[in-house]
């Protein structure tokens, strides 16, 4: 606006009010006195947030004095320490990202009140992302953590902050104050491959991913070797749907399987869609995340065992408070085993899998056992070799019977 | 029935009154959204105070605004380009992602210094944005094809295109990152004195000062004017009116590119592309242009205003509000300037009585 426009308007406020003018802006006006009014209404229900801000305010005095002890006792540890969470999805997914909020929510409750945890949902992968790990930065959080690997879009901000520290679940960036920690799944998926391979007489394993990555090859892989080691005529066919998040695309991509004829139907998705569909079908299905029996109540085989977050976000959070945090210098495999059988597993498939799970813990068996060729015919594990936990983490191709990817 | 008032058209809309229309519509939004959270037993002043705060409590937020603006700003100077001659380009996200795609072939594949590779980036983004428009381009000048349908579909092609690079043939398999390319390492420098706002930011502001020139003082500028007011007309006073659709488009393609490329090498965390790197830029940038009404100093504002407003949303999720309400709100607010922007077109008048009797008599 330049000077004569300003003018202008200085002058129009000045003149007399026409009657449209006087329409107009008593509709604002009106407007905004009912404002005013349900404020004025809302102030018994406004009163106890106002208590609560104070508080929050000599929380953060608490806090500032702690932030001040850490600094002249070097090692010395937190009186309190705040923690945020950002999920990919929501937290009541039934899955993934509520598997997390009921860990982060186990583990706050160990603490009595010295660790605050918050969490901030449906977090996509674009770079208002970034501004928003900036944002919890300066909030004030000690500790963050992210169920899902955000990769650079978390990295410039954790290079910039080296004080605060960061968890990034899937995470592939290691730095002082940054390290990744996943789920040991592919002997997980392993198991749940043998009671696949049992309970589906055609061998037709049906899988829905999100993207190509090594957790994704653990999936499959694991779930076709464990297949392949009673069945010989496994296969798992891979869909992928370029998201973790989004009942839409899993059900189709489960309609897609289930009228390929699959006898057993599985998948990385954080929510329970493909559970429904395989159960209307009447086709086994098992679920990552959680128990979500009630998604599929007769089809149900078994879910990864997600509980091992907890003990994990508690074991940091107390390292936080002690001042004896130190960020890893690989990726935290945590272990995952198989969950509560489904009604209608027969005993002999849950022997089979408890027989196999002994071994794979004592070590006289490994998911990866060569030879092995992926899916394009190279040989990637020679005989008589194995693949370990850490090294599987690693793994960039699909074993021979896996198709789709 | 005939009410005592009737809305009549003005016949001149005067930029000053559609202005403050505008700012009394979003007012009267923000307004709608206090009610609507106070429904909700949340306190709308005090998500205000903390939106403002942190906005304007300190220089990140500042930053953040403008980090925020930038691809935004350069889809809606691209746009509004195109409203002045009343095309409609609303495939500027498609360009942003195809000028965001040509950046990271070159800027990942080719061996030069860096700011040799920053030079030929912007050149090949801004042709690949422009290139993404050509067909459209061609289609409505030559054959009077509907731009709106054209360029809005190209805008998913260009998305699985991106899709396919960051999951496929570009994925960056090194660091075994889930969804994007491998990220460019030759980035925009810093604006001096700030932390995360690189100099791009000037490139918007530098467009919308010269397209106000050129459309207040120059002949192509009144040209394009004409066009969109009548577009026989300005055929009949002589204008080659093919020629110039054809490159006002392909221009606005190429802003569009150019911010994808800005982006990519000037926001922070953006250094690789996958599926999210346009977070509906594109979309917001229209929404921009049109609520600007076309006007490159409206662009500006409307740009930075709903910036502020994206940004405030980043700030309050992390306060437990809700993705879903901070939605609600940018869509009542954004209505509520829209129906400023049309209420500044119209006037109430009382209905005259002896008329309004002539009419039913006349009907009857």
């Amino acid at each position: 606006m330049n000077e004569s426009e300003q003018n202008d308007l200085v002058a129009g406020l000045a003149q007399p009010v026409s009657r449209r003018r006087a329409l107009t802006m008593g509709a604002f006006g009106v407007a905004g006195l009912s404002t005013i009014l349900a404020a004025c209404g809302d102030k018994k229900a406004a009163a106890p947030e106002t208590t609560a801000a104070a508080a929050e305010t000599t929380a953060a005095a608490t806090e500032t004095t702690a932030a001040a002890t850490e600094t002249t006792a070097a090692a010395g540890g937190l009186e309190s320490a705040k923690v945020h969470f950002v999920y990919v999805g929501p937290p009541d997914d039934n899955g993934w990202s509520e598997a997390h909020d009921l860990a982060r929510q186990a583990a706050e409750a160990k603490f009595n009140g010295k660790i605050k945890s918050a969490f901030t949902p449906n977090i996509g992968f674009d770079a208002s992302t970034t501004q928003l790990f900036e944002q919890l930065v300066a909030d004030g959080n000690n500790m963050v953590i992210a169920n899902t690997e955000y990769g650079e879009l978390m990295g410039t901000v954790t290079d910039k902050n080296p004080d605060v520290k960061f968890l990034e679940c899937d995470g592939h960036k290691f730095t002082s104050n940054l390290f990744g920690y996943y789920m040991a799944h592919a002997d997980t998926a392993y198991q749940l491959g043998i009671a696949a391979g049992l309970l589906a007489p055609s061998g037709k394993i049906g899988y829905i991913g999100a993207f190509p990555t090594a957790t994704l090859y653990n999936d499959v892989n694991g779930l076709l070797l464990g297949a392949r080691s009673v069945n010989p005529n496994a296969t798992v066919n891979v869909v992928l749907v370029n998201t973790f998040f989004d009942p839409q695309k899993a059900a189709q991509a489960a309609d897609a399987l289930l009228s390929d004829g699959v006898e057993f139907l599985f998948g990385v998705m954080d929510e329970p869609t493909f559970l429904q569909k395989a159960e209307a079908k009447g086709v086994w299905t098992g679920y990552w995340n959680l128990d979500f029996r009630e998604a599929a109540p007769t089809k149900y085989v078994n879910n990864f065992d997600l509980t091992g977050f907890a003990p994990f976000y508690e074991d940091q959070f107390s390292k936080l408070l002690a001042g004896t945090w130190a960020a890893e210098a690989q990726t935290v495999l945590l272990d995952c085993p198989l969950g509560t059988w489904g009604p209608n597993v027969p005993q002999n498939v849950q022997d089979a899998v408890a027989a196999a799970a002994a071994k794979l813990k004592d070590g006289s068996l490994a998911v990866y056992t060569g030879p092995l060729k992926d899916s394009k015919g190279a040989e990637v594990v020679a005989a008589g070799k194995t693949i370990d936990r850490q090294g599987s983490y690693a793994v960039n191709f699909a074993v021979e019977g896996v198709t789709g990817l | 029935m005939s009410l005592p008032f009737r809305f009549a058209r003005r016949l001149e809309v005067n930029n000053k009154r559609s202005t403050s229309y505008r700012i009394s519509g979003a007012i009267a939004g923000l307004v709608a959204s206090g009610l609507l959270l106070l429904l909700t037993s949340r306190n709308p002043i005090r998500l205000l105070g903390q939106s403002l705060d942190a906005i304007f409590g300190s220089q990140r937020g500042i930053e953040g605004v403008m980090v925020q603006s930038i691809p935004i700003l350069m889809c809606a100077i691209g746009v509004a380009l195109s409203l002045r001659m009343k095309i409609w380009n609303i495939g500027s996200d498609g360009q942003f992602l195809m000028g965001a795609f040509a950046a990271v072939g070159v800027g990942t594949k080719l061996d030069v210094p860096h700011w040799l590779l920053i030079i030929l980036m912007a050149l090949i983004a801004s042709i690949a944005g422009a290139a993404w428009i050509l067909i459209p381009a061609l289609a409505r000048a030559y054959w009077g094809v509907n731009e709106i349908i054209t360029t809005l579909l190209l805008n998913f092609v260009a998305l699985q295109l991106v899709l396919w690079s960051a999951l496929g043939f570009w994925r960056d398999k090194k660091s075994q990152v889930t969804q994007s390319t491998e990220a460019v390492q030759a980035v925009l420098p810093r604006f001096p004195g700030l932390d995360s706002v690189s100099i791009s930011f000037i490139v918007p502001i530098v467009l919308a000062v010269l397209f106000w020139f050129v459309f207040r003082s120059t002949r192509v500028g009144y040209e394009i004017d004409m066009i969109g007011g009548n577009a026989n007309a300005a055929e009949f006073a002589g204008i080659n009116v093919k020629r110039r659709i054809v490159t006002v488009m392909l221009l606005t393609g190429a802003i569009a590119g150019l911010g994808g490329m800005l982006q990519l090498t000037g926001a922070p965390g953006a250094q690789a592309l996958s599926g999210g790197f346009s977070n509906r830029f594109g979309l917001s940038g229209f929404i921009v242009a049109a609520l600007a009404g076309a006007s490159f100093a409206g662009v500006l504002v409307a740009g930075l205003f709903i910036s502020a407003m994206f940004y405030a949303g980043i700030a309050l999720q992390t306060k437990g509000l809700s993705v879903y309400i901070i939605f609600g709100i940018y869509g009542v607010v954004l209505v509520g300037i829209a129906v400023g922007e049309t209420m500044a077109r119209f006037r109430l008048t009382r209905t005259d009585p002896t008329s309004a009797a002539t009419t039913t008599g006349a009907s009857a």
